[in-house]
């Protein structure tokens, strides 16, 4: 399939940012979780490339565990959620009745819910880690998307095209497979995208409230919050942190434009 | 003396792309220019250059006067102070055309006040004034109508009161019927030749219709492939065409049939059996739309058969519950009231695996073949999903779409396009051949050539003509041109607000209509030769089709009836108390011709 540029150049530098976190730690110095005593707060070096943090850890190591973890949440969460939404809000607005009123019903349950609250009330009871956190993540992100796609779908539901399809005798999942999801790929698409970014940021609130990823273990979330408190005067544990950050929403943003201009084969060949 | 002179326009897109390539014309004042081509042609592009209205990307050189004034490299402030004062518009939909926000009114009123200082109090009068020239009842109450609340013939004639408010020099209609029915096509080509005489405007007519030229025009210009390729006077012309794509255009546009009628054949089983159908859309009103306030009867009560190997043709005017019916068939699954039976099986009794099973042999092509395609997918797995989903191995259907792309007139290479790289035309073989992968014994048809123009229009119908002789099945036609009628049916079944007015034999309805709906329908064909067109009788239906939610009491053709309103009083209480029921034209008489009118039109009195 042809691919655009842009979601080349997203591929490209989301490759790049993978073989940085994983590649990373072989050739640092130092590792994540090693402190350096000698070294409190202090610049790049050749011991310590970024400098090290307040407690003497190495912020080069650090930060790339922290990105890993970061990425794997972001991604996993960002396309566990919008398949969530895309799977739940074609089923309710291709069926139609009453799978349609109790699934948006759902929704709008926990939409009214504020999700930060929910995932700070259950913290406790369930037994922490980062598959736990992620599957919250997801179930809490779903539900403006799949009202989204609700909304697409029956209105596609009515195009001639779906109607023939149903009038050739074609089955139900066949059809909202193969006519009704990839019209709203780009809307999915984009969605994802920007999905990996919220993801992100979530995560290391929740980081931060003791749920999911916990010290000494880190994420970008966490590395950013301890990081802006002192960032005028010590600028490079949160610097970094966030220009990853930055670099990995805009190579998901750019992959998902791209792939959203390559659904279309209409728009496509530019 | 010429109002507007168009020279050696040629009108360029980005990539080298010519749309127009040195066309020019000239009009007078009142007079009338016919602009015929099929799409393509650049027959819009050339109206949009005049206009100064094409998108920035495209280079326009020549020149453009209207009263000797040059247009061309005018600043778009500066075409604002002509535009809709010297120079007015017409477009194709005026659904769209017109702001859904506003009313009808303020958007005309609107326009008077762009170019002229009057208070809003005057131009609010002249858009009433306006509204009632071109022949809406209640201009008063309707000037406070949106939009959406107009039928399309009224909306047009709101897009013509707007073209006409400044009295223009030079009216551009774009297609301006093409979005209409036959019966309301009469009569806003009637609207704009009663606003060319009140204004004394040139009129450029932009259509694909050579049969619209001919009764409108002085003059016709002739556009293929972005040329101009013969004008002259509309009677010479279209008698005497001078180029050989005159000449396919005209024969195009009216259809001969190629096969002769077959004589019908009442000993074959019957492949569809309609009987008292029903189909009733609820209304709700009220706050919370909790409240029933009646139903839109958009099929009430209708009853036909068809058996194999023969066309029945549905026939009327939009909203007239053609499609609704096609739909109900679809379904497969028990109507609203009576009976739909299929190869003898009554769908009311069918279980899930049978309706499977049975939509085998039911396929359907629908009207508009830019949306019944999925635009995502190549034309090869278009046409590969019937034949996957009813079990057919991949390999097979692979050899099957083959033969289906060679069946209906493509080329290979196309199997493997989207079908955005194709033409109208082409897209509507691909539709076709998709119903026919499943070899169905019963096709239905929704309007299968209304989206194309008058070529490819043409070649679809002589495929559709071809195939149903050599595949032998039976088809369900529902179409509002009668042309399209008299070409492919063997039967033809009028339909009037969810009612059957009138059926029988093709030759039959069309060539002795007994009902007077049946009678204006036919009327309402433009006819391309101009001596015809211009001589011949005519009886145009005033108004539109009443509401469906409530229609009249009585006859339901009443209200737009042109015999109930030359009959005496006595004779006249029978339409409005009596809903006519059907029965023979000719009793006595196997012939299955039969009309629901309580004083139909006698043998003879209705021929041309």
């Amino acid at each position: 399939m042809w691919v655009s540029r842009r979601a080349a150049a997203g591929l490209l530098l989301l490759a790049l940012l993978f073989s940085l976190v994983l590649l990373g730690p072989l050739v640092s110095p130092s590792g994540w979780d090693e402190t350096d005593f000698a070294a409190f707060h202090e610049g790049p070096s050749a011991r310590h490339w970024l400098g090290t943090t307040q407690s003497g850890r190495d912020v080069f190591a650090l930060t790339l565990r922290g990105a890993r973890t970061s990425l794997l949440v972001g991604l996993f969460v960002a396309v566990a959620s919008t398949g969530l939404a895309a799977v739940i809000g074609a089923a309710a607005g291709y069926a139609g009745g009453r799978v349609d009123r109790v699934l948006m019903w759902g929704a709008d349950l926990l939409l009214v819910l504020p999700s930060f609250l929910v995932a700070a009330v259950l913290a406790p009871r369930l037994p922490g880690g980062l598959p736990v956190l992620m599957a919250v993540l997801a179930a809490l992100m779903w539900m403006v998307t799949a009202r989204a796609v609700r909304a697409m779908t029956v209105s596609l539901r009515r195009r001639e095209h779906v109607l023939a399809a149903r009038f050739l005798g074609v089955g139900a999942p066949r059809v909202v497979a193969r006519h009704v999801l990839p019209h709203l790929a780009s809307l999915l698409a984009v969605d994802a995208s920007l999905n990996v970014g919220v993801a992100i940021v979530a995560e290391g609130g929740l980081s931060y409230l003791g749920f999911g990823v916990r010290p000494p273990d880190v994420s970008l979330g966490t590395l950013i919050a301890e990081g802006q408190g002192t960032a005028a005067a010590h600028p490079w544990p949160f610097a970094f942190a966030a220009g990853l950050l930055v670099l990995a929403v805009l190579a998901v943003n750019l992959l998902g434009d791209g792939l959203r201009d390559a659904f279309d084969p209409a728009r496509g060949g530019r | 003396m010429s109002v507007l002179r168009v020279t050696d326009l040629t009108v360029r897109y980005a990539p080298g792309v010519r749309a127009v390539q040195g066309a020019g014309l000239t009009v007078a004042a009142g007079e009338v220019l016919g602009v015929v081509g099929e799409s393509g042609s650049g027959k819009t592009a050339l109206a949009l250059a005049v206009m100064g209205l094409l998108p920035d990307d495209a280079r326009v050189t020549g020149s453009v006067r209207l009263r000797g004034r040059e247009l061309l490299g005018r600043s778009d402030a500066e075409l604002s102070r002509v535009r809709g004062k010297d120079l007015a518009m017409v477009f194709q939909d005026p659904l769209s055309a017109l702001t859904p926000v506003h009313t009808v009114g303020d958007q005309i009123a609107e326009t008077v006040r762009i170019h002229a200082r009057v208070s809003r109090a005057a131009a609010r009068a002249r858009a009433v004034a306006l509204l009632d020239l071109v022949g809406i009842p209640g201009a008063q109450r309707r000037a406070r109508a949106y939009p959406h609340e107009l039928s399309g013939g009224m909306r047009q004639r709101v897009m013509i009161a707007m073209a006409i408010a400044n009295d223009p020099a030079v009216v551009i209609a774009d297609e301006p019927t093409a979005a209409l029915d036959a019966t309301v096509q009469a009569q806003v080509l009637d609207v704009l030749r009663v606003a060319k005489e009140a204004t004394g405007a040139a009129i450029v007519l932009i259509t694909h219709d050579p049969g619209v030229v001919a009764g409108f025009s002085d003059r016709v210009m002739v556009m293929h492939a972005g040329r101009s390729v013969e004008s002259g006077p509309v009677e010479e012309l279209l008698r005497r065409p001078g180029t050989p794509y005159t000449n396919e255009l005209l024969r195009a546009s009216s259809p001969a049939r190629e096969s002769p009628v077959p004589p019908s054949r009442p000993e074959r089983p019957a492949v569809l059996d309609v009987d008292g159908l029903v189909r009733h859309h609820a209304l709700y009103k009220g706050p919370l739309r909790l409240r029933q306030a009646g139903s839109v009867r958009a099929v009430d009560g209708i009853g036909f058969r068809i058996r194999e190997g023969e066309t029945l043709a549905l026939v009327g005017e939009s909203g007239s519950g053609k499609t609704t019916t096609l739909m109900e068939i679809l379904r497969l699954s028990r109507p609203q009231g009576g009976r739909v039976a299929l190869f003898g099986r009554d769908t009311a009794t069918l279980r899930a695996s049978d309706r499977k099973a049975l939509r085998r042999d039911v396929q359907v092509v629908f009207q508009d073949p830019f949306s019944s395609l999925n635009p995502r997918m190549r034309v090869a797995d278009i046409l590969a999903e019937p034949l996957t989903a009813h079990g057919m191995p991949t390999s097979r259907a692979r050899a099957r779409v083959e033969a289906l792309v060679e069946l209906v007139g493509l080329e290979p290479a196309h199997a493997r396009r989207y079908p955005h790289a194709l033409s109208g035309g082409q897209r509507q073989r691909v539709g076709i051949a998709r119903a026919l992968a499943l070899e169905p014994r019963l096709l239905l048809l929704d309007e299968p050539v209304a989206a194309l123009d008058v070529i490819a229009r043409a070649e679809v119908l002589g495929l559709l003509e071809r195939l149903r002789e050599r595949l032998g099945m039976a088809c369900l036609l529902v179409t509002h041109d009668i042309g399209v009628v008299r070409r492919l049916a063997d039967q033809v079944a009028v339909m009037y607000a969810g009612r059957l007015v009138e059926i029988g034999p093709a030759d039959g309805v069309c060539g002795d209509p007994a009902h007077p709906y049946t009678r204006a329908l036919l009327d309402a064909v433009p006819l391309a030769d101009p001596c015809l067109e211009q001589r011949r009788p005519r009886v145009f239906l005033r108004g539109d089709p009443p509401d469906p939610a409530s229609p009249p009491a009585g006859c339901r053709f009443r209200s737009r009836c042109p015999r109930y309103a030359m009959l005496t009083a006595a004779e006249g209480v029978l339409c409005e108390e009596d809903d006519p029921e059907s029965r023979p034209v000719r009793p006595g008489e196997g012939a299955g011709h039969s009309v629901a009118c309580h004083h139909p039109l006698a043998e003879g009195e209705s021929a041309p």
